[in-house]
């Protein structure tokens, strides 16, 4: 399976970088802005699905592989976890135990941010993953015996 | 079948957010030194974020069942695929 033409590998180059930044900023100005966790991962997964849709499968398994989205995935879910049960500290499960600052800095609402790098490190890696498996089935079609 | 699925789901979505609306509402995002605003309700939407996401993952598995049969019976037309095996 190859890429498409010159001029979309060219402006592919140029754009994906752009949006991944964009679902950076969308995923950790969750509490001041719409967005969130859940957006953020998603616009983050479809900046890579963009690369291989333009390069070809082939020079995608050369770049990212299986291996490494699911490393990310499960990083993600450990870190959620780890906050969750930090939360012990200030006197229950996932209880908001960091200092909450003035209502409309981006450092502010106690472990909300960081749970929304969690969830979009999640989110977007996930997605990734099942494009990939998609893309990459092999289909052997069996004969049924009448 | 699959994409009728789905529309059902975005239409089921956007009833769900389109009950918090009231008369004259803003998005309910506060600013400083603004007041006497009237904020259409964030509570619908906060419970449809996760319910998109419970969405994708149901087309996730309905697509992955489809490849599965198309693996087995090499069609996908319903008049062939009658060989339910236990």
């Amino acid at each position: 399976m190859s890429g498409m033409s010159l001029v979309v590998k060219v402006v592919t180059r140029v754009t994906a970088a752009f949006i991944f930044i964009f679902g950076c900023y969308v995923s950790l100005t969750g509490q001041l802005e719409l967005g969130g966790g859940f957006a953020g991962g998603i616009i983050i997964a479809v900046g890579y699905i963009l690369y291989v849709l333009a390069y070809g499968k082939s020079e995608a398994e050369i770049e990212t592989s299986k291996e490494g989205a699911a490393v990310v995935m499960c990083l993600g879910m450990i870190l959620f976890l780890m906050l969750a049960l930090l939360g012990f500290i200030g006197g229950s499960f996932f209880n908001n135990f960091l200092p909450k600052g003035q209502a409309g800095e981006i450092w502010s609402a106690g472990i909300i941010p960081l749970c929304n790098l969690s969830i979009m490190l999640e989110v977007g890696a996930g997605l990734y993953l099942v494009f990939l498996n998609f893309i990459t089935f092999n289909v052997t079609v069996r004969e049924e015996k009448e | 079948m699959i994409v009728g699925i789905v529309i059902m789901e975005y239409a089921v979505n956007l009833f769900l957010v389109s009950i918090g609306y009231r008369w004259g509402g803003v998005d309910p995002i506060i600013e400083p030194n603004i007041y006497n605003l009237t904020y259409v309700s964030p509570l619908p939407q906060a419970l449809v974020v996760c319910t998109i996401i419970i969405g994708l993952a149901t087309t996730i598995l309905a697509v992955a069942m489809a490849m599965r049969i198309y693996e087995k019976y090499g069609t996908f037309d319903i008049t062939k695929i009658r060989k339910l095996k236990g």
